[in-house]
């Protein structure tokens, strides 16, 4: 790895061998190539291990011993590639096929800021199949009109939270957060870790032309196809609302959303005695002590 | 709204024109082919300009950099020319305290919520606007044929919110960074008579979709800020606001 700017793409898998051997390929195709790539893998079933050593051996393996789900996988590999030396760590899911600049692109950003800020997380934009903004990681920006005007000039949007779908986070924010919370199991990981980052601070930002493609099977949002895995939905949001990544109006809104979409949630399931019992099991673990 | 290569500009001020105003557009780079002043309102000063294809409306105490207007009529060829921004109808300086800081009272307010259009722009290194405040604004006359002149029963205050809101509404507008305009009034913040305009436009037609809610959610916002700073004057406000006998009609 080389001195300054060394990058180590931090991809989190679990059963998707075609999906990841795109990515993976996609990475190879940099016009600036990763220093290092690590493959978090979720203890899959179904090869995954054998496709990353004998198709990608330029790329680290580290195969978890069980599924920690995508938060214990960016959780564990952030690490890795921190201890590692990593200047960036540049996080996404096996499903994120990133176009030959995207890192190129994120890695231009600290100096178009320079005299302004030092950034230390740099997202993406994420596009759907068919090249509209994908629902699931539509950025959220900060509004205070001097900094937002002062990074359009340059270019940049500043940014609220992000998603680990294409997220260049640096060193210096490890050092001084942690690592993503490593219970939240899987969805509002990203979310929480970053808002926590970018409270009080104003160095995260949106870089446009920076583009991956989040390939999903559809452009949903979470909530209609999730099934049992809306508890994590309740459950983290309950999280959050203990926590320190969101000030006090921006929990207001964070209960009005885990309101709204309970609610579209139930009904799209006509109420069933399964879906309410998801919600509420959601809602007793989130007031419960947090696992250390 | 289609650009043309050498637009004619009348510079308009509310009232009348101050010294360092006027040397501020002798020194122009871009020409400025008329001027004019109302007679104390926006309304009039809009309503009796002369004709020509931009509207530049100045506070009068802006003093624009040499190269604000040529700037922003720069912006106005080349913005559409990729197809991915449709050419604006009105356009914004950055407007600044003498201390080079953003002036408070014209701080823009970007779309609410239009994601798509706030990208495309930032792609073009501007911002694109949902709401714009006096002090450096060029408007197409298109815009003020379609909308008419700010409306006479606003506040100065009030009166852009309005009116660029409706015509935003419609038509794309956007901030240039790099023209600046440095804005030697100093800030003023909320006062009663904005507040009671921003409660009228809440109920108004400027909107789309849930963007009332957004309006209304951003003023609480100002006033629980107010209400930080001066407590005492932040009741004064809200009471000014509400014992004034609403005129006119709703937007």
């Amino acid at each position: 790895m080389s001195g300054e700017s060394s990058v180590v793409a931090v991809v989190v898998t679990y059963n998707r061998k075609d999906l990841l051997r795109e990515c993976l390929d996609a990475l190879r195709a940099q016009t600036r190539p990763p220093d290092r790539v690590l493959v978090v893998d979720n203890a899959s079933t179904d090869g995954t291990r054998t496709l990353v050593t004998e198709e990608f051996p330029e790329a680290s393996l580290l195969a978890l011993p069980e599924n920690i789900g995508g938060a214990g996988g960016f959780h564990e590999g952030l690490k890795a590639a921190h201890a590692g030396g990593a200047t960036w760590s540049w996080l996404m899911d096996d499903d994120t096929i990133a176009t030959p600049w995207a890192l190129q692109r994120l890695l231009e950003a600290p100096g178009a800021l320079e005299g302004m800020a030092r950034p230390e997380l740099l997202s993406s934009r994420t596009v759907w199949r068919d090249g509209s903004l994908h629902p699931m990681n539509e950025p959220s920006f900060k509004r205070e009109p001097e900094h937002y005007i002062d990074s359009v000039e340059r270019g940049l949007l500043p940014i609220r939270m992000a998603t680990f779908v294409s997220l260049l986070v640096h060193r210096s924010a490890v050092e001084e957060f942690g690592l993503p919370l490593k219970h939240y199991f899987i969805w509002s990981d990203d979310v929480e870790y970053t808002a926590r980052i970018l409270r009080d601070r104003q160095v995260g930002f949106f870089v446009p032309d920076s583009v991956v493609e989040h390939k999903t099977k559809t452009a949903h949002t979470a909530v209609t196809e999730t099934g049992g895995r809306f508890y994590f939905h309740v459950r983290n949001s309950v999280y959050m609302l203990r926590g320190s990544a969101w000030d006090i109006r921006e929990k207001l809104s964070l209960v009005w959303a885990l309101v709204f979409t309970t609610l579209i949630y139930m009904r799209h399931n006509r109420f069933a005695r399964e879906q309410v019992g998801i919600v509420l099991r959601g809602l007793r673990d989130g007031v419960k002590p947090v696992p250390s | 709204v289609t650009p043309s290569s050498s637009p004619s500009v009348c510079a308009v001020v509310r009232s009348h024109s101050s010294p360092a105003l006027d040397a501020a557009l002798e020194a122009q780079t871009s020409s400025v082919t008329d001027r004019s002043s109302g007679a104390g309102s926006w309304h009039s000063a809009v309503a009796t300009a002369p004709s020509a294809d931009w509207l530049w409306l100045l506070e009068k105490h802006a003093e624009p950099a040499p190269d604000a207007l040529e700037r922003m009529l720069a912006l106005t060829i080349t913005i559409g020319v990729d197809g991915s921004l449709p050419a604006p109808a009105l356009l914004s300086s950055k407007v600044v305290r003498p201390d080079g800081g953003l002036h408070r009272d014209s701080a823009p307010w970007p779309p609410l919520l239009d994601r798509v259009r706030v990208i495309a722009a930032v792609r073009q290194r501007v911002v694109s606007l949902r709401l714009a405040r006096w002090g450096s604004l060029l408007v197409h006359r298109d815009a003020v044929e379609q909308f008419g002149p700010p409306r006479a029963d606003y506040s100065d205050g009030g009166g852009d919110l309005e009116w660029t809101a409706r015509i935003l509404r419609e038509l794309p507008g956007y901030l240039v960074p790099g023209s600046v305009v440095v804005q030697r009034q100093p800030e003023s913040g909320l006062t009663s008579r904005e507040v009671r305009d921003r409660m009228r436009m809440v109920r108004g037609n400027s909107w789309v979709a849930q963007e009332p809610i957004w309006f209304a959610f951003l003023l609480a916002v100002d006033l629980a800020r107010a209400a930080r700073e001066q407590p005492a004057a932040m009741l004064g406000m809200l009471a000014g606001a509400a014992l004034r006998r609403p005129h006119g009609t709703l937007p």
